[in-house]
């Protein structure tokens, strides 16, 4: 069974790029446009991790891996953040709000897939 | 006059920062844009301020009026130009989204195509090189047909060589019997002449008898009687000869038959085998071939997933421009409204009648003084200047 | 098929060993013959000379193969030498390299 990964981006395009990498390598790839919509996917789906943006309107990608990490079934997700932001205390924040990995776009497809590996058998 | 200048001035240094923003889509270029408003406003104020002590010592009134006027104008100018650049860069994105998406979605169809094109060829190389069979073959018994071919031909070669084997021993067994049969005649040769004797010692005892006249009757019986038992003897003899001939002819019958199961030509083997041998030699061309190609194919599908991910990067390249020209918009929009707020302030100093009120001007003084304090430098979340490809951070 | 074949033999090393050549066909004409020579007593050696040989049908391999009985199975006691290309090929899909020491043939 193929290891089912949620991508959460207000970009469509890099919703698009991530599921390409993510696909070709084997992976299921359900899609959320920011945090409150990824909280709903969360929802009766089985997700094994989830690779989340930082900046998107309406819940932002950290207060998202929060709200996320209170739900029993996702304590123990891992949460993979791909997003522009570089700046240290940023990193901080999401290492904080229990984010393991932190990669900064644009992002080359074998690093994505590396980090997803790291974190969970395809 | 001279602070109209300035302060075309300073909108001129503003609308430039704002093409070197829209030029660079950096902190520079917002550092610029700051400096200029701030020098603007600082500067202008300083002038009018100069002005203000001039005006009041000389000249009372108009001029303060007049300025006001054309200073509304120009704030209304750079708003409505803003706004159409914001307007601009909105549609920039739009598009940018639009055609980003058309090109995603192409590149995807090309990349699973070409997977699955890759897939296929992967899969007809590998039947052709023998490392795979067909679903539908039953993988566990199935053998390449020349394979199978040789087998069944060794199979019979090896059965024609025991056959041949098996029948030259039988006619071995066969010939060893002709001579046991060839021992009989000899025995019955033996016999027919002991026979002939006996036959002739009764003759002569007959002869005997017949002289012997009266005394010698008794004993010409017992030798006709010994004449018949040789005659017998003979005729019994040559019953058995014949049936031994028989036998014999029977045996040399066996013999030949035998022989011709024995005796079978090898070409038609050896041409079969050798078809074979070919049949062989073809396939392992074509393992060897189609091995060759699988390396390539491989080679060739290392170059295209190189090429995608090279592809998967470019492609990002519209989130970060999308975030860029969100922050141009945004300090667009900053700029339009402190525009407008400077020209409620001159608005109300028009309106006003261009008083040379002290606590008017006190509060107007007080109006852009908070508009200059109010403004801030935007930081600029997206740091990415060119798409050289971000870290990776493990946490 | 060719001509009737004919055998020629001789004794060599002290009557050890027994030299049988075959000229032109070796086939079943050859049976009774090739036995009474073979089989006239268990030499220490034998060798076919096949030179002469034009043509082998499988009771020739029949032939071979009861002799090979005959000196219970010794793959070194009989030796089948000079044979043409075509005999060779024959001898080689029997794989009768495993049953004799064949000049021309490796051993399996």
């Amino acid at each position: 069974m193929a290891k089912t990964i949620l991508v959460v981006d207000d970009s469509a395009s890099i919703r698009q790029v991530v599921s390409i990498a993510l696909k070709g390598a084997g992976y299921e790839v359900i899609t959320a446009n920011d945090g409150q919509d990824a909280l709903k996917k969360l929802d009766g789906h089985k997700i094994h991790l989830i690779v989340t943006d930082v900046n998107m309107p309406v819940m932002d990608g950290i207060a998202f891996v929060r709200e996320a990490k209170k739900l029993p079934d996702y304590k123990f997700t891992p949460f993979i953040m791909l997003t522009t932001e570089s700046q240290p205390e940023k990193k901080a924040e999401g290492k904080e709000a229990g984010a393991k990995a932190w990669i900064v776009k644009p992002f080359q497809p074998p690093q994505l897939l590396d980090a997803v590996s790291r974190l969970i058998s395809p | 006059m001279p602070v109209l200048i300035l302060v075309g001035l300073c909108l001129l240094s503003l609308s430039s920062a704002m093409l070197l923003y829209l030029y660079l889509g950096s902190d520079s270029a917002l550092a610029v844009l700051a400096t200029a408003v701030a020098w603007g406003s600082g500067s202008l104020w300083s002038r009018y301020q100069a002005g203000v002590e001039q005006s009041a010592a000389q000249v009372t009134v108009a001029p303060w009026r007049e300025l006001a006027n054309p200073l509304c104008a120009l704030h209304r100018n750079a708003t409505e130009e803003m706004t159409s650049a914001s307007n601009r860069c909105e549609r920039i994105q739009h598009v940018l989204h639009e055609a980003l998406q058309l090109l995603i979605s192409s590149f995807n169809e090309i990349n699973n195509a070409t997977e699955r094109q890759q897939g296929h060829a992967v899969d007809l190389a590998r039947l052709l090189a023998g490392e795979k069979v067909l679903p539908t073959e039953d993988s566990a018994q199935h053998k390449p047909f020349p394979v199978e071919m040789a087998e069944i031909l060794e199979y019979f070669i090896s059965l024609i060589v025991d056959i041949s084997e098996k029948s030259i021993h039988t006619v071995h067994k066969i010939d060893d019997m002709a001579a046991e049969i060839e021992r009989i005649n000899a025995f019955l040769a033996d016999i027919k002449s002991i026979a002939d004797q006996t036959n002739l010692l009764a003759l002569n005892a007959a002869i005997e008898a017949a002289r012997a006249g009266d005394a010698g009757r008794g004993f010409s019986v017992v030798a006709a009687e010994i004449r018949t038992l040789s005659n017998r003897s003979n005729e019994f003899n040559e019953s058995i000869r014949k049936q031994v001939e028989m036998a014999t002819v029977i045996t040399r019958n066996a013999r030949e038959v035998v022989g011709e199961m024995a005796a079978k030509d090898m070409s038609v083997a050896l041409k079969a085998k050798s078809r074979v041998d070919e049949m062989l030699t073809e396939m392992h061309e074509l393992h060897e071939y189609s091995a060759k190609v699988l390396k390539d194919i491989s080679s060739i599908s290392q170059h295209i997933t190189d090429n995608v991910n090279r592809t998967l990067v470019s492609l990002q390249f519209e989130d970060i421009v999308r975030q860029i020209a969100d922050e141009i918009n945004e300090g667009a929009h900053k700029l339009i409204d402190m525009h407008g707020e400077v020209r409620d302030v001159l608005q109300e100093w028009e309106d006003k009648g261009g008083t040379n009120d002290a606590e008017l001007q006190t509060h107007l003084l007080g109006e852009l003084h908070r508009i200059r304090d109010g403004w801030g430098v935007s930081r600029s979340k997206v740091q990415q200047s060119s798409m050289e490809t971000g870290s990776v951070d493990f946490f | 098929m060719a001509d009737q074949g004919s055998i020629i033999y001789r004794l060599q090393d002290n009557e050890q060993t027994l030299c049988v050549e075959i000229h032109d066909s070796f086939c079943f004409d050859l049976l009774r013959e090739f036995r009474q020579i073979c089989e006239r007593a268990r030499y220490k050696r034998y060798i076919i000379d096949l030179r002469y040989t034009t043509y082998i049908d499988s009771s020739a391999l029949g032939m071979l193969m009861v002799l090979h009985r005959f000196v219970d199975g010794d793959r070194q006691a009989v030796a089948i030498v000079n044979a043409s290309d075509t005999v060779l090929d024959i001898l080689r899909i029997a794989h009768f390299n495993q049953f004799f020491d064949i000049s021309g043939l490796q051993k399996p």
